[in-house]
């Protein structure tokens, strides 16, 4: 059950990729049991709904292991095609993925969407990656010069 | 003021004066030749001989001493003196005459201008009318226009009164009957008015006098827009085109008059040829009537041209300056705009902070309240504990009496005190949860369990935390209520959201907590939300507005969720990011952040294989192992080792267009750029075919000696089109390859061929000449070019004692297995911001520095 009270029924063994749900359900449940409520007041219904979705995908086809740090800014180039157009989404539905993914404990779609933000970082320059993420520049001219300064070493690789 | 002071310009003024001609010169001088006719010169044939002696002795002569002759020389001297002296006084007598008649001439100004003022003032006085005119043109109160009803003389005193004027400007005098010297009064005005902007004199009988005043004035006068001078004599029946002239001439200098109309003017062919030059000069003008006037054509149509094309180039002008104002405007409009912005900021940081004020005082209060409420519980404690004590007293006194039963009530008293401070425990609790939410608002809502968490179990310690918890989570949503309530004028703009209050999250970093306990700890909080939306309290709905931001974007993710994304990025980006911003800047790229990096690209176990010892080596390895004090550095100092070798083959603006590390080698390419970025053929340096150099670095960066043959060396590019229409990659031709570099050696002017052996961590150069087709300038190439393949072969001992045949012989039939390093070229995206085209198509190299 989601925040707004929408019911999602999935079977035992895609729901225990959450490590909370897991836990919620008691030790002696089996499949053949009658089907309970799991109440995740945290997550919203559309948020849920994606969560299911990758929960199924990965139950039918695991996800390869993400490279750390990652080869490519590209998704498709990290991840088998299914999952990069999974986490093809918009920034909000993005990150509230990756809080949903915290809070049910489910840790490869916390991996997959932790590099895609990560992804969307690679290769920027400090003003792309502002542009992206909505980040209004704070530093003063000075404090600005002084970062430059520092990391200009990154520049001339 | 002009009725008093008389200045000297008005007694220069001779050309308004209506003075008669200058008359008996010749006849005086005729009286004064009459009578300088009668002094004579001395006559030395008169003198006596001693007498004449004398008179050439003191002229320095000799006498002679025969009279005649004596007589004759001296005769000449006194006919000489004779005559200076007769100049002397004709040149005397003519300044005295001058003198008396520039007097005389003064005199005759003066009284002349007496007469006028006299004139003018008895006119004036005459005339009720203009002296209520001149007396408010004197004041500045006059209307922007007028027209005035004048005569000659009255126009003379008006145009006195417009000197100073400066509220008058649009002045109508026409058909009035005006004279030539009340126009050309009107003209001297115009000298010093700076208000007046358009002037109508049509029809009246200005002249020659009029024309040159005017003329005069335009040269000076800079706010004159439209003068009419229509149907006035100005030529005098065409017998002076002087006073034309000098208008016309005025036009080459003013630069504000843009109307100027001659209609019926007599003007005449002089004047119109005068008029067609003048303005050739001006750009002004736009509109000149010359019509009616005798004024040639071929002059007419010069006239009417320059007109047309003043009048183009003004339109052209207002156009600009409109578009100009437009655009004044508009940045004025989004500089209110921005200032409206910054003020509604400030009024709702002001009124934030005085919600931060009113919650402080709430918060002051409600500690009063508790600890006043503290202190009546321990004053009713006292009490209970003093009737106890009263009873335990009588009772032992009647155990004293009794001597059977013994007091139980101590351990009563005791328990109901444990449960005392359970409850005082709970209100603390409660207390410290409505600081938390209070300070923090909702922007680190999702940061609220953990926190609860921490203080639920620091709050009420061991003993007595199962009773604080649940009541200090529904305390909570109220102090959080409080504190998130959004100001009134902001609310339209703040996404609203619901909020429920947050479950503890099982902590990821310390993991101390079970899961089991996190949905114990997930379901009390919602219990605790039902009853506290129960509570009258609470507001009745637990919907809170977001105080700062969505919180979920990357600036407001949790710290562990925000170094899971780190780790996936590696140093070079973490750089980056933390250029953003100052929170990115502290959050993110903390050593925590840093150190993840680190461990992730060098003493990942990944890289380091299955060796138990090494890893276990890795995961000790210290910040200052790496040879730096924080791990930022530490990534530098890392980082900086995977470098080309910084050396004058690579100076920092040379752009690595390849580099790739397989086993022992590590090989950088860059161009040898030239001076304007064109390929060798192409800027003249040979009459070859174009060509590029590319110089190859390449280093053995492993433990054994790295042998390469640069003459192996190999470049791909996208050449042409084939066969089938694709793009296919394809070898370029290789002009020459050669190593003329070796380790840290300055140039080597031989050039060597033939296998090159590198022992650890030396490094050689090769230069290779690519003959690249129709190619002009470097970027043409590196957009195309594809990869770059060097062979070499680790020769499996760690000094290079092989000879260059052996090892030549090790690359050919290859012992070892020769290996290849296959460089890619950077995207043509890379290859596009290395360049920048100045004006003129010459390319340069952006050295960014």
């Amino acid at each position: 059950m989601s925040q707004e009270g929408d019911q999602f029924e999935v079977e035992v063994k895609v729901a225990k990729m959450s490590e909370l749900v897991k836990t919620m359900i008691p030790e002696e449940a089996d499949e053949e049991e009658e089907a309970q409520e799991i109440p995740l007041p945290n997550v919203k219904s559309h948020v849920l709904a994606k969560v299911i979705e990758f929960c199924r995908r990965y139950a039918e086809e695991p996800m390869s292991e993400i490279e750390k740090p990652l080869k490519s800014a590209n998704m498709h180039e990290v991840v088998q095609e299914w999952y990069a157009n999974y986490v093809d989404v918009d920034q909000e539905l993005l990150f509230e993925l990756i809080l949903a993914a915290n809070y049910m404990d489910i840790k490869p779609l916390l991996d997959l969407t932790c590099a895609t933000v990560a992804s969307m970082i690679k290769g920027k320059t400090p003003e792309e990656i502002r542009k992206t993420f909505n980040i209004v520049n704070d530093f003063t001219p000075e404090e600005e010069a002084q970062v430059r300064e520092e990391n200009k070493w990154c520049e001339e690789a | 003021m002009m009725g008093e002071d008389f200045t000297e310009e008005d007694l220069d003024a001779g050309d308004v004066l209506e003075d008669a001609d200058d008359g008996d010169e010749n006849g005086r001088e005729r009286e004064d030749s009459i009578d300088l006719a009668d002094l004579k010169p001395m006559d030395a044939f008169l003198m006596k001989m001693e007498d004449l002696v004398t008179e050439m002795e003191r002229r320095h002569l000799h006498p002679k001493g025969f009279f005649n002759d004596d007589a004759k020389e001296l005769q000449k001297y006194f006919d000489q003196e004779h005559f200076k002296e007769l100049e002397k006084i004709k040149e005397e007598r003519r300044e005295q005459r001058q003198r008396s008649r520039m007097k005389a001439q003064l005199q005759k100004k003066r009284l002349q201008l007496e007469k006028q003022l006299r004139e003018e003032q008895d006119a004036v006085a005459n005339d009720p009318q203009i002296e209520a005119w001149l007396s408010v043109v004197r004041s500045d109160q006059t209307r922007p226009s007028a027209r005035i009803g004048v005569n000659s003389v009255t126009a003379r005193a008006l145009a006195k009164a417009m000197w100073n004027n400066k509220s008058l400007t649009s002045l109508d005098l026409s058909r009035n009957d005006l004279s030539d010297f009340a126009g050309a009064q009107i003209g001297r005005m115009l000298k010093r008015n700076a208000a007046l902007v358009k002037l109508e004199l049509n029809e009246n009988r200005l002249g020659p006098r009029a024309c040159h005043a005017f003329g005069e004035a335009l040269h000076t006068n800079g706010t004159l827009k439209t003068l009419s001078l229509e149907s006035n004599p100005l030529t005098n029946e065409s017998t002076d085109q002087t006073g034309v002239v000098a208008l016309a001439q005025a036009l080459s200098s003013n630069a504000s008059l843009t109307l100027l109309n001659l209609w019926r003017c007599d003007l005449g062919t002089t004047a119109g040829a005068e008029l067609a030059k003048a303005l050739h000069l001006n750009s002004s003008i736009i509109n000149l009537d010359v019509g009616n006037n005798g004024v040639l054509v071929a002059d007419k149509r010069r006239i009417a041209d320059k007109v047309d094309a003043n009048k183009k180039e003004t339109r052209a002008i207002a156009l600009q300056n409109h578009a100009f104002q437009e655009q004044l405007r508009k940045e004025a409009a989004g500089r209110q705009a921005i200032a409206d912005e910054e003020q509604k900021a400030r009024e709702l940081e002001e009124w934030m902070d005085a919600q931060k004020d009113l919650r402080a005082a709430e918060r002051m209060a409600e500690a009063d309240a508790e600890r006043e409420k503290r202190r009546e519980e321990e004053r009713v404690k006292a009490e209970a504990e003093r009737v106890a004590r009263e009873e335990k007293k009588a009772k032992e006194e009647a155990a004293k009496k009794k001597k059977g039963k013994k007091g139980k009530k101590g351990k009563k008293s005791s328990a109901s005190k444990e449960y005392t401070s359970a409850a005082s425990g709970a209100s603390r609790g409660a207390q410290i949860a409505r600081s938390i939410f209070g300070r923090f608002g909702f922007g680190f809502a999702p940061l609220l369990g953990r926190h609860l968490d921490v203080f639920a179990s620091v709050t009420c310690g061991a003993k007595s935390g199962c009773p604080a918890w649940p009541a200090a989570v529904s305390a909570a949503p109220a102090a959080a209520a409080t504190a998130a309530s959004a100001p009134p004028d902001a609310s339209s703009q703040r996404a609203k959201s619901t909020l429920e209050p947050k479950a503890p999250r099982p902590p990821n970093r310390t993991g101390t907590r079970s899961a089991p306990a996190a949905a114990a700890a997930a379901r009390s909080a919602a219990t605790a939300a039902s009853s506290s939306a129960a509570a009258p309290s609470a507001p009745a709905s637990l919907k809170i507005r977001a105080m700062e931001m969505n919180p979920a974007t990357l600036l407001w993710l949790p710290d562990d969720l925000a170094h899971l994304i780190i780790e996936h990025v590696d140093g070079f980006d973490l750089a980056r990011l933390s250029q953003t911003c100052g929170r990115c800047l502290a959050a993110h790229a903390d050593e925590q952040a840093w150190e993840s990096v680190v461990r992730a690209r060098w003493f990942d176990r990944r890289w380091l294989g299955q060796r138990r010892g090494l890893t276990r080596a890795a995961s000790a390895v210290s910040v200052r192992q790496c040879g730096a004090a924080t791990w930022a550095r530490a990534y530098r100092e890392l980082a900086r080792r995977q470098f080309a070798p910084r050396t004058w083959l690579t100076p920092r603006h040379a752009k690595i267009v390849a580099r790739r590390r397989v086993g022992s080698a590590a090989a950088w390419a860059t161009v040898a750029h030239t001076a304007d970025c064109r390929t060798v053929g192409a800027s003249g340096q040979g009459s070859s075919a174009p060509a590029i150099d590319l110089r190859v670095l390449v280093q053995n960066v492993g433990a054994e000696a790295v042998c390469f043959d640069p003459a192996r060396i190999a470049v791909t590019w996208l050449a042409c089109v084939d066969e089938a229409g694709r793009v296919a990659p394809r070898p370029c031709e290789i002009l020459f390859a050669e190593i003329f570099a070796r380790g840290h050696e300055r140039r080597d002017a031989r050039r060597r061929p033939g296998v090159e052996t590198l022992g650890v961590l030396t490094w050689a150069a090769a230069i290779v000449r690519v003959a690249v087709p129709d190619c002009y300038y470097e970027g043409d190439f590196l957009e195309r070019a594809v990869e770059l393949r060097v062979p070499f072969v680790e020769t499996g001992s760690p000094r290079h004692a092989l000879s260059a045949r052996e090892s030549r012989l090790l690359l050919e039939t290859g012992s070892a297995a020769p290996q290849l390093l296959t460089m890619p070229f950077v995207g043509p995206e890379h290859v596009h911001r290395w360049y920048t085209e100045l004006p003129g198509g010459c390319v340069v190299l952006a050295t960014g520095l």
